[in-house]
């Protein structure tokens, strides 16, 4: 499949503005100037993804006339009515085509007199996440793949092309063009199609996707996806191949901040010590300011080396090597950026919260640590926390400890050496990474960086501001019959001491504005109440929208200080021994469902252990337990 | 659309910095060959003496200049070359001043290994697989750069620019690692070994237009000239030591080219008048046949070239 441009002078490239080349260097200077745009398809097996692209290549007559009778002689044919299989031109391994479904991503090239493109070809069947997300991640246009026909019998968008638009905006891609295929099959119907538009739309607009468009094509009959459908004249914007020829290529890599991560050192000889690398954001500028990374020490860049002379600058995505004014510390895996720019910095440091797709059968899991490649540099990171986990098709967000091969979860991480980086939505190249299996060496998941973690927002300091008095286990491991018989024996070890308080000393408080012992208990069997409240609801429901409740005010409002001391400590018991009682008979299932509270999801399982933690905190105070 | 060009002289000088297809593919080969070098301990580039592997050369020294090319050349020599492909490697290789290695599966060659005795798949085995596999594990090189491009041939589309091996140089296309972003796993345990493939992004024609902008020199073959052919199975075959004609046969003058570079026996030329890279290059996009027709090893059955990766051979 290759670049064969073929006569596109005459034949192809009719988007607009195309004149064409009067002489042949001319044209080849023409060619060499062109740009190179990146594009990947996203489609479910049934879908004409296949067909789509094979209809691409061939109408752009990038299709060798070899590879074509090797098409139309071959055993097998799934296109109907006599139509060549399309799709065989693009289904690559052996395996694969007696399966009759791609299983992994292929790359295929053809230029037109406009544009020369590479297309990163996903397969879209539902466990093969991971392939879209690897084409996607240097694509700088998706293409999704509508079944109009299947959209007519469901009435709905199918979860896999909620899915492939989710991907494409989790991933970056700064265009998303959806193909609605098999108008055919719709009989050309405008209306079929306006209905999906307005559902594509609207989904767009929930994923921030700001600049989409809608075609509607027949990969089968060739209706758009180089020519103009004659039977569609009521479509009046441009085929699929004018889109990609004409699409502003995106920006964001070119301006903004002047990021260049070193590569490598080179010293072929006493005199000369050059920075090799890429530049992956902004330009770098012979005479520029700069400063390394994380060492904060500053120098001048001399020269801008290359093999074909220095250069006055350098941009997004040029490899190049620079030589400093001074002698300062700087290796492989450490970067320059911009000096007295303080406000132009990218976030320098070891924890971040970043979206991950997972990739190996073996799922990340809490406080696993793996090999973290991040531009050139490596480090080790553990996992500290998974924020949520995405639900691909509903779009909603789930409690989880582990994530599985081909789902997406917020992860929270702690690198053991610093990071410099720039979250993924601002600089795809410094806010990206791959996670490295540290035994196997497999590279088992993708991650976008979201935030940097400061203290102050740290998973642990964000659980003791909350209500945390305790870390959560790992929910696998929690047995809600072991939590009643702790809950039981704590008040059973506390009561008889309880019970031989006089009714002075438990109305005493200890210091003015402080709460007396009878008030603390007060307290704790509100915080009895609303933990039964939290632990019902949270068993019939896997999502609570509950408010929390104010405890000062909790215990003012119900004047437990006018109450017999002994009515309070038997409320106290007889609460406590009903919530021991349901939790007893807590279904483990329903350990992951979440209390929203704050900002934070609260899973059941957390709430009952850290309500005992927190009984056991004040009774710790009241010197009751050690 | 949104732009983030906020004024004309911020987009103009956006679109000034903007690469085309060729300096974006440079840019990012030149990255691949500089990022293995700074990962493995001992890479080698395979030196095939085509088109290809010029170009890959030409990226090497761009890649480490002001320095020298930090690793040695490999060329699996298999006795079958062309004569003019043996005399251009010498030749060039010692201009650019590169070190060359040079391996021969000797014991087969002694024992007569041929394409005509052995057919064209077992020959290949001894000669080149085997053979190149030996010379990487006697080197005990991690890493070896080829030249191989994705849009050559089927299986090759869904190769990766880190191809990962098992001990025994195999590759197994279901345990390749997911590549995203410019971001290459070059982890590897003892004995296991990566291909890295610099110009997997490059097409035939990217490949042409930048030897020519590049005034890259590359072995004669492939420019046309009259030259001594028979004609066997459809093919132009050029006349080579230790050819035999087989009855009926007869050599003709004519005058072609090489589009690819392999053995003599099994590669054949093509008719052709282009004897300059623009008319090469011209040819090139109005001809419509692939480039890997006239390599006979290709066709051995549907899918040879998979099983070939298979076992070890690009």
């Amino acid at each position: 499949m290759s670049a064969q441009i073929v006569a596109s002078v005459e034949e192809v490239g009719q988007g607009a503005g195309t004149v064409p080349a009067r002489t042949f260097e001319e044209f080849l200077e023409s060619h060499m100037g062109q740009e190179m745009l990146r594009f990947t398809t996203a489609g479910s097996v049934d879908d004409g993804k296949s067909t789509l692209i094979g209809r691409l290549l061939h109408d752009t007559k990038s299709v060798y006339e070899d590879q074509l009778a090797a098409v139309k002689k071959s055993r097998v044919n799934r296109a109907a009515n006599g139509h060549v299989d399309f799709s065989l031109l693009t289904d690559g391994l052996k395996a694969e085509r007696e399966q009759g479904i791609t299983i992994d991503v292929a790359y295929r090239y053809f230029s037109t007199a406009r544009r020369k493109f590479i297309i990163a070809d996903t397969p879209g069947h539902e466990q093969y996440t991971r392939n879209m997300a690897t084409g996607a991640s240097t694509a700088d246009v998706a293409i999704i793949l509508i079944d109009a026909n299947a959209f007519a019998k469901a009435g709905v968008l199918l979860p896999q092309s909620r899915r492939h638009t989710y991907i494409a905006s989790l991933l970056g891609i700064p265009h998303v063009v959806a193909a609605v295929n098999k108008m055919d099959l719709v009989g050309y119907s405008q209306q079929s199609f306006e209905a999906i538009r307005r559902e594509f739309d609207a989904l767009c607009a929930q994923l921030g996707l700001a600049d989409e468009v809608t075609i509607p094509v027949s990969a089968l009959e060739g209706d758009n996806v180089v020519a103009a459908s004659i039977h569609m004249p009521w479509y009046k914007g441009p085929t699929l191949l004018e889109y990609l020829e004409t699409v502003p290529l995106a920006l964001a890599e070119t301006t903004g901040p002047m990021r260049f991560p070193v590569q490598l050192v080179l010293r072929p000889d006493a005199n000369f010590r050059g920075f090799s690398g890429q530049v992956a954001r902004g330009t770098l500028r012979a005479g520029d300011r700069v400063m390394a990374l994380p060492s904060r020490r500053e120098s001048t860049v001399r020269r801008i080396v290359t093999y074909d002379g220095d250069l006055a600058a350098a941009s997004y995505p040029q490899s190049v090597t620079v030589e400093l004014e001074d002698e300062i510390d700087l290796s492989r895996g450490e970067m320059l950026v911009e000096a007295d720019a303080e406000e132009a910095l990218p976030d320098v440091s070891n924890r971040f919260r970043a979206m991950v797709v997972w990739m190996h059968e073996e799922p990340l899991a809490v406080g696993r640590t793996y090999f973290a490649k991040h531009t050139t540099r490596t480090v080790r990171a553990t996992v500290r926390k998974i924020d949520y986990r995405v639900d691909v098709n509903s779009l909603d967000h789930l409690p989880s400890d582990t994530i599985a091969m081909n789902e997406i979860a917020e992860v929270e991480f702690e690198t053991n050496l610093p990071l410099f980086f720039d979250s993924y939505q601002d600089c795809r190249w410094t806010g990206s990474l791959i996670l490295i299996d540290t035994l196997n060496n497999a590279t088992v998941g993708a991650a976008m960086i979201v935030e940097a973690v400061t203290d102050q927002a740290s998973a642990a300091a964000v659980a003791n501001r909350y209500v945390g008095y305790t870390q959560p286990t790992d929910l696998a491991a929690l047995d809600p019959g072991v939590l009643a018989g702790q809950l039981r024996s704590i008040v059973a070890d506390v009561l008889p001491a309880l019970e031989a308080l006089s009714v002075e000393a438990a109305g005493q408080a200890p210091a003015p504005g402080k709460w007396s012992v009878q008030q603390t208990f007060g307290h704790l069997c509100d915080s009895a109440m609303n933990n039964q409240q939290r632990i019902v609801r949270l068993q019939l429901q896997p999502e609570l929208d509950l408010p929390g409740y104010d405890q000062e005010g909790w215990v003012r409002a119900q004047h437990y200080e006018l109450l017999p001391w002994h009515n309070v400590l038997a409320l106290w018991r007889i609460l406590n021994g009903h919530l021991a009682h349901t939790v007893e008979y807590v279904d483990r299932a329903t350990l992951v469902h979440v209390w929203h509270y704050q900002g934070q999801s609260l899973s059941l399982g957390f709430i009952i252990e850290d309500y005992i933690a927190h009984l056991e905190h004040h009774l710790r105070a009241l010197h009751l337990r050690a | 659309m949104t732009t983030l060009a906020q004024t004309e002289d911020e987009a103009q000088q956006i679109h000034a910095a903007r690469l085309n297809h060729l300096q974006t593919l440079e840019a990012e080969s030149i990255s691949i060959l500089r990022e293995a070098v700074a990962e493995f301990a001992r890479p080698v580039m395979l030196y095939s003496i085509g088109k290809d592997s010029s170009v890959m050369l030409r990226l090497a020294q761009k890649a480490f200049y002001p320095g020298k090319i930090p690793f040695p050349l490999l060329h699996v020599d298999t006795s079958y070359k062309f004569p003019e492909m043996i005399k251009f490697r010498d030749e060039y290789t010692r201009e650019i001043g590169a070190k060359l290695i040079v391996h021969r599966n000797e014991e087969a060659i002694a024992a007569g290994a041929s394409p005509y005795k052995l057919g064209t798949q077992n020959c290949c085995g001894l000669l080149k697989t085997r053979s190149l596999l030996d010379a990487l594990q006697e080197g005990g090189f991690d890493a070896a750069f080829g030249g191989a491009r994705r849009d050559e041939e089927k299986s090759r589309a869904k190769e990766r620019v880190y191809s990962f091996r098992d001990g025994a140089g195999q590759w197994d296309p279901k345990s390749q690692r997911p590549e995203l972003w410019s971001l290459y796993n070059s982890r590897l345990r003892k004995g296991e070994s990566i291909r890295v493939f610099p110009l997997s992004n490059w097409t035939e024609l990217d490949v042409w237009l930048y030897l020519y902008a590049e005034k890259i020199p590359i072995v004669p073959l492939y420019f046309a000239k009259e030259r001594p052919i028979v004609v066997r199975g459809g093919a132009l075959t050029f006349v080579h030591e230790g050819m035999k004609l087989f009855p009926g046969e007869k050599v003709e003058q004519m005058k072609v080219r090489m589009r690819s570079l392999g053995c003599a026996p099994c590669t054949g030329a093509m008719r052709s008048e282009a004897d300059t890279l623009p008319s090469i290059i011209e040819e090139l996009i109005t001809f419509r046949r692939s480039e890997r027709e006239n390599r006979a090893i290709d066709h051995d059955e549907e899918g040879s070239m998979e099983v070939k990766k298979r076992e070890g051979y690009f």
